[in-house]
């Protein structure tokens, strides 16, 4: 009759305890790596959702806007004083009407609408239509918006 | 919201919860067989407790939170139960209780999932948490002692029961500065104010933040505790990069740590003491370098199969079953087996980043990758100094020490951790 010495018995335990540990780990690297595949197959990897371009508030100026606010851009985005705008910049500095960034071609165009003060990109002056990039800064007023997507 | 309709089996983390109670019962087995006691009860409660907070938790998962990660619980369970194994091999007496912490700790969890309101919740109290964690650290100045004579005054005690508060403070700073990132992340990845070729980070913008460093690194430091002091400063910069992105932050960040470092290496002889000594154990290994020497002694005699639960003598290194619970793991159950508890650090890890990278919220983001930085953090600061690659300051090993603040602390951890990676993920774009 074959019968397990305490020592044998022992060592198998010892044994077990290894192979539970690293059967664990074999069973979830195993799992990771069949998600990355079915991932990899369905040609999407984990990505943001449509771009949202939207301007932060760097320099509230006067307004009541808080630094860091982010502003999300719609199709057509009305910048000034009065009610009537999409982002509403309450300093005695901004013109009622003062600018507009529309969305064409996939591209984000800002211009002046003829503000007293006139609109600045990047520290320069806004003549006609130009075209917005995330990173950029624009001036109205006191106030300074960066572009971000 | 989660909501009870139509729970989904959760099938791959009741397969894998299976891992940590065989795990448990099989290393108990073996210590009584090795020992030649007739089987205890005992060992039958604490598999019976593992596996009833187990599959509570699990339960409650499948019903409230179907979408959550399903290999936290069980990695961080594995951890768990070796911590009963090695606990019940080391200090008996211990053992029970830390079966009740596991326990307690696993109704932390449960009860971090049902209190809280959804993650976005915490933001709200950043101010709060921070100050509360700031209270806690500020409360050992005056009630703080010091229950096993390790020097420093770090523990609050209240009916035997002792709790440390810096394991608290962590997770209060990572829910801080999740907070405070996500408020500012743009300002900070703006550089507005320009020195020369240096274009300096907005400052304004960032003294609360750095303020607040400050205080809980000056706190920590104040009382000797070195290792909380390198993991919360490990844990702003991790922050600050997954925030920010940007490399000369964290360059920056360096530099500063290499000037406080050497800073406190002049003003404070704790840490003029942990240099000298990660430098040459040998010379003082009966006095200073003790713990070191005793500990590499230890992982040298287990070699790579390790001589067998009960059959090394790790008794010989000061605070085994705490601190230094990497060096009985790896004098007794080998290289391998210190090998497997690494490994299953860096499941953890993998899981967090996963989670963090996987939810559609900011704040969230920035949440998960602090909770797992904590823990990611927290195991190489102590592994890393029991092995002599970085002076040795006195960490726990996360959810492997004994130790009921600790164990509580890290529940509370995973079930944050949880709770984001239940929130709506991010959209998979699918055209």
């Amino acid at each position: 009759m074959f019968e397990l010495t305490a020592e044998a018995m022992i060592l198998l335990l010892r044994l077990a305890l290894v192979a539970l540990l690293y059967l664990f780990l074999g069973a979830v690297a195993l799992m990771a790596s069949r998600e990355l595949r079915r991932l990899a197959r369905s040609g999407s990897a984990v990505s943001p959702a449509v771009p949202r371009a939207r301007l932060i508030v760097v320099d509230p100026g006067a307004t009541s806007l808080r630094p860091g606010e982010m502003l999300p851009l719609r199709p057509v985005t009305r910048l000034g004083r009065s009610e009537e705008n999409t982002i509403i910049l309450d300093d005695t500095f901004v013109s009622a009407e003062h600018a507009v960034i529309v969305q064409r071609d996939g591209t984000w165009w800002l211009s002046d609408r003829g503000s007293t003060n006139g609109t600045a990109l990047n520290e320069r002056q806004v003549h006609g239509e130009v075209g917005l990039a995330p990173g950029d800064v624009v001036a109205i007023g006191d106030v300074r918006l960066k572009m971000a997507v | 919201m989660p909501s009870i309709r139509a729970a989904r089996p959760r099938w791959l983390e009741l397969v894998l919860l299976a891992f940590p109670i065989l795990l448990l019962a099989v290393g108990l087995t073996t210590i009584e067989l090795a020992r030649g006691d007739a089987p205890d009860s005992t060992d039958q409660a604490q598999v019976a407790a593992l596996a009833i907070a187990l599959f509570a938790v699990h339960c409650w998962l499948t019903l409230r939170y179907p979408s959550a990660d399903q290999v936290v619980l069980p990695a961080a369970s594995m951890l768990a139960a070796l911590s009963m194994v090695m606990v019940a091999r080391l200090e008996p007496d211990l053992a029970m209780r830390q079966a009740l912490w596991v326990g307690v700790g696993s109704a932390a969890l449960l009860g971090t999932l049902v209190i809280l309101p959804g993650v976005s919740w915490l933001r709200q109290y950043r101010y709060t948490w921070a100050a509360l964690g700031l209270a806690l650290v500020l409360s050992t100045f005056v009630f703080g002692i010091d229950p096993n004579d390790s020097g420093a005054r770090l523990w609050l005690g209240f009916g035997g029961v002792h709790f440390q508060p810096s394991e608290v403070l962590k997770i209060l700073l990572v829910v801080f500065f999740a907070a405070y990132l996500d408020d500012y992340r743009e300002l900070l990845t703006l550089s507005s104010v320009r020195v020369g070729p240096l274009s300096l980070p907005p400052l304004p913008y960032l003294t609360p933040l750095l303020l607040m460093l400050a205080l809980a690194l000056g706190l920590v430091v104040m009382q000797r505790d070195l290792g909380a002091a390198l993991l919360l400063f490990g844990l702003f910069l991790a922050m600050l990069f997954v925030a920010t992105g940007r490399i000369t932050y964290v360059a920056g960040s360096l530099a500063i740590f290499v000037l406080g470092a050497d800073l406190l290496y002049r003003l404070f002889s704790v840490v003029k003491i942990r240099v000298e000594t990660w430098q040459d154990p040998w010379a003082t290994a009966s006095t200073t370098g003790y713990q070191l020497v005793q500990g590499l002694t230890a992982l040298a005699a287990g070699g790579v199969f390790g001589a067998g639960l009960t059959y090394g003598y790790p008794e010989y290194v000061p605070a085994v079953h705490t601190d230094f619970m990497i060096a009985a793991i790896g004098e007794e159950l080998g290289l391998v087996g210190s090998l497997g508890v690494v490994g299953l650090y860096v499941v953890l890890v993998h899981r967090g980043l996963r989670i963090a990278i996987q939810t559609g919220d900011s704040f969230a983001t920035l949440l998960a990758a602090g909770l797992t930085s904590v823990v990611g953090i927290q195991a190489l600061v102590i592994l890393g100094g029991t092995l002599k690659l970085i002076p040795l300051t006195g960490v726990t090993l996360p959810l492997l020490s004994y130790g009921g603040s600790s164990v509580l602390a890290n529940y509370v951890l995973l079930g944050l951790l949880l709770a984001v990676s239940a929130e709506p993920k991010r959209q998979v774009n699918a055209a």
